[in-house]
């Protein structure tokens, strides 16, 4: 598979704190990917210095396979910012027309079908829109765009639960057409579970966690029973996460469990029951900040 | 509509044990089309690639097969297929079990059965 | 439209709230004057009356034969030209199109190089507008409000009046891209130290430069080069090519300029 964009040792401070800290990840073209980490993370430096917003302390950044240089921003790319910039005084159509000239994949059709789809009035002033509709007009952009990267940071900020599914929806459809590579940035794990195929999980400025969703959901357990039974169990195996209350006890466990493994641990009278993605993401950071 | 979907287990088995259960309920007989990937993937808001690899599970196994630029078929005799590999799992993952639950509390394997003829009884009347 | 017309668009919403203002300000001094002249235009033999009648009275109730007063022979109020008064859209413009219109134009995709360059070419476009307003107000302003009211105009002040109506144009042209790149430099960059010590450099300057009896000889000969200058090829050349230098220092803030 081709690559679309390397991130290679990436840096970037603000005076004394490391936003980003050597982070390496690399995209490669036609998949959905998922960027999570919570605010402050340093996800948003990332893009920016990926999109040429921001230049890197050290690293290198390559976009279609074109090196970034200093000022640069590349082509080929659509990034949509959390907080837009967009002209307070233009009105979304104008605003819509305004972004098509920078995007020559640009389906003007699907941009229309999409104002009607998330209820958009298109004489609507920029100033006059709630901070969900806000977000809408640049998941519009972004999906109209269909450019070869489209980079969307927190997409479904200020929306209701109809909205954010008609989003997610509406962008699958259309990546099922147009394949395109495309990295959702976000705090809000369960949502986009089952539409990215690959997550990165960041933390303090490096990348916790590299791993397609489906494997996570295979590997993580959460185990419990008797803390002798559990104790025997979690020897030799990663423990995200554990408590015990008295001589019983529950682990989230991290790793593969063939189905032997798994009947002789229920034998054990240990039950081993899955992990809601949301909760095994946070004890996964709340395990990085503690190996800190 | 996304529907939630069991943490433990990988999607694609999901998606195909979901498309295994409408041939047995008879939602798709032998040689119907059935739902799209595409269609599969917007409906349940899922990743495309998951619901493909979902679907290729199925193909693999001969349950369903694909007519070239026309889409997804039930294969002749899927449902034999599916109940047949539906049994195996019956005996490992449920009637193993109750053994297992019934031990544990002390019941032997004649209570067992008695329970199970009561409540099919229960249901004819 | 094409990425500069995106830019053309952008910058009028910008500018469009500054742009009234400035026109707001001119037609209220353009009425404000209008009324105090009307008002200064009196009855001059019946106000020498008034006033010798007030003298008068004043000589009877002080016993002073001596007192009196002088009444100037004209009174007259002299107004800025309206036309120059469209230059406020100078500094405006330098200051908010660098400051409101980079992140906007970076967010919708735009490349540095390619904002930077239209930036200049709007900034060439609003220099030449602006003189041609002023080279055409001009003779009306000499011909016909000249006739009613005292008026201030940059052209006879700086002298390029002698230079011709083509000179006119062009030495203005020159001397507005001037005034709107130097803000523009000024303006292109606020996050970086180097702004900062140009600013303070800027500001030290004045004071130092007409304090200083051996420095003030030097400062005056730059203005009466840069803006009283009696060749226009010198005068224009000058301005120009401190605008290269200020262009090629906002250039190398822009391409440092993060969003």
């Amino acid at each position: 598979m081709n690559s679309v964009l390397q991130v290679k040792h990436l840096s970037k401070s603000y005076g004394r704190t490391e936003a980003v800290d050597s982070l390496s990840l690399e995209l490669a073209e036609h998949t959905i990917y998922g960027l999570l980490g919570r605010n402050g993370a340093g996800k948003t430096t990332l893009l920016n210095v990926i999109t040429g917003g921001m230049f890197p302390d050290g690293g290198e950044v390559v976009v279609h396979g074109r090196p970034l240089r200093q000022g640069e921003v590349p082509t080929q790319v659509c990034y949509i910012r959390e907080k837009n910039f967009y002209p307070s005084g233009a009105r979304i159509r104008d605003v819509l027309q305004m972004a098509s000239v920078f995007h020559p994949d640009w389906d003007s059709e699907l941009a229309s079908t999409l104002l009607g789809t998330f209820k958009l009035n298109p004489s609507k002033k920029m100033r006059q829109l709630s901070r969900g509709m806000e977000s809408m007009v640049g998941n519009i952009i972004g999906l109209a765009s269909r450019a070869p990267l489209t980079i969307f940071d927190e997409p479904v900020l200020g929306l209701d639960v109809l909205m954010r599914e008609k989003f997610y929806r509406t962008l699958l459809e259309d990546y099922a057409e147009h394949p395109r590579t495309i990295l959702l940035s976000t705090h809000l794990i369960d949502e986009i579970a089952t539409v990215v195929e690959q997550v990165f999980i960041m933390e303090n400025g490096g990348i916790l966690m590299r791993e397609e969703v489906e494997h996570i959901r295979e590997r993580a357990h959460t185990v419990s029973g008797s803390t002798a039974a559990l104790d025997a169990f979690t020897a030799g195996r990663r423990v995200i996460h554990g408590e015990r209350y008295g001589n019983v006890g529950v682990a989230i466990v991290y790793g593969d469990l063939p189905d032997d493994k798994r009947r002789e641990a229920q034998s054990r009278g240990l039950t081993i029951e899955g992990v809601p993605l949301q909760k095994f993401f946070a004890y996964l950071i709340e395990e990085g900040q503690a190996d800190e | 509509m996304p529907i939630p979907f069991d943490e433990n287990r990988p999607i694609f088995q999901q998606i195909a044990d979901r498309i295994e259960d409408d041939i047995l309920n008879d939602t798709y007989a032998e040689e119907d089309q059935i739902i799209s990937t595409t269609q599969f993937s917007r409906m349940f808001q899922i990743n495309p690639a998951t619901v493909v690899k979902g679907f290729g599970l199925l193909v693999n196994e001969g349950i369903i097969y694909k007519k070239r630029g026309l889409g997804m078929y039930v294969s002749a005799g899927a449902k034999e297929k599916i109940m047949g590999k539906r049994r195996e799992r019956f005996y490992s993952d449920l009637v193993v079990k109750l053994l297992e639950e019934a031990e544990k509390l002390g019941m032997s394997m004649e209570d067992v059965i008695d329970m199970i003829k009561r409540e099919k009884r229960g249901q004819r009347t | 439209m094409n990425k500069m017309g995106v830019q053309l668009r952008v910058s009028m919403l910008r500018m469009r709230l500054a742009i009234l203002l400035v026109i707001g300000a001119i037609v209220v001094s353009t009425i404000a004057n209008y009324t105090v002249n009307a008002a200064l235009q009196g009855d001059p033999q019946r106000d020498a009356q008034d006033v010798a009648a007030a003298v008068g009275e004043l000589r009877d109730l002080t016993g002073d034969d001596s007192l009196q007063i002088e009444v100037p022979s004209e009174m007259e109020n002299v107004n800025v030209s309206s036309a120059n008064m469209l230059l406020l859209l100078l500094p405006v413009l330098a200051i908010v199109l660098p400051l409101q219109t980079f992140r906007t134009m970076m967010n919708f995709g735009d490349s540095r190089r390619r904002y930077f360059v239209g930036l200049l070419l709007i900034y060439a476009g609003a220099a030449l507008v602006l003189a041609l307003c002023n080279s055409l107000w001009w003779p009306f302003e000499q011909n016909i409000i000249r006739e009613h009211s005292q008026t201030f105009n940059l052209i006879e002040i700086f002298g390029w009046d002698r230079l011709g109506t083509v000179g006119i144009f062009l030495y203005q042209a020159a001397f507005y891209f001037f005034v709107l790149t130097l803000f523009n430099l000024l303006f292109s960059r606020m996050k970086s130290p180097i702004t900062w010590i140009l600013w303070a450099v800027l500001i030290a300057a004045i004071p130092i430069g007409t304090s200083i009896a051996s420095l003030r000889v030097h400062v005056a000969d730059f203005f009466l080069a840069l803006l009283f200058n009696d060749s226009l090829i010198a005068g224009m050349g000058l301005n120009l090519i401190l605008s290269a230098v200020f262009i090629a220092g906002a250039w190398l803030f822009t391409r440092h300029r993060t969003f």
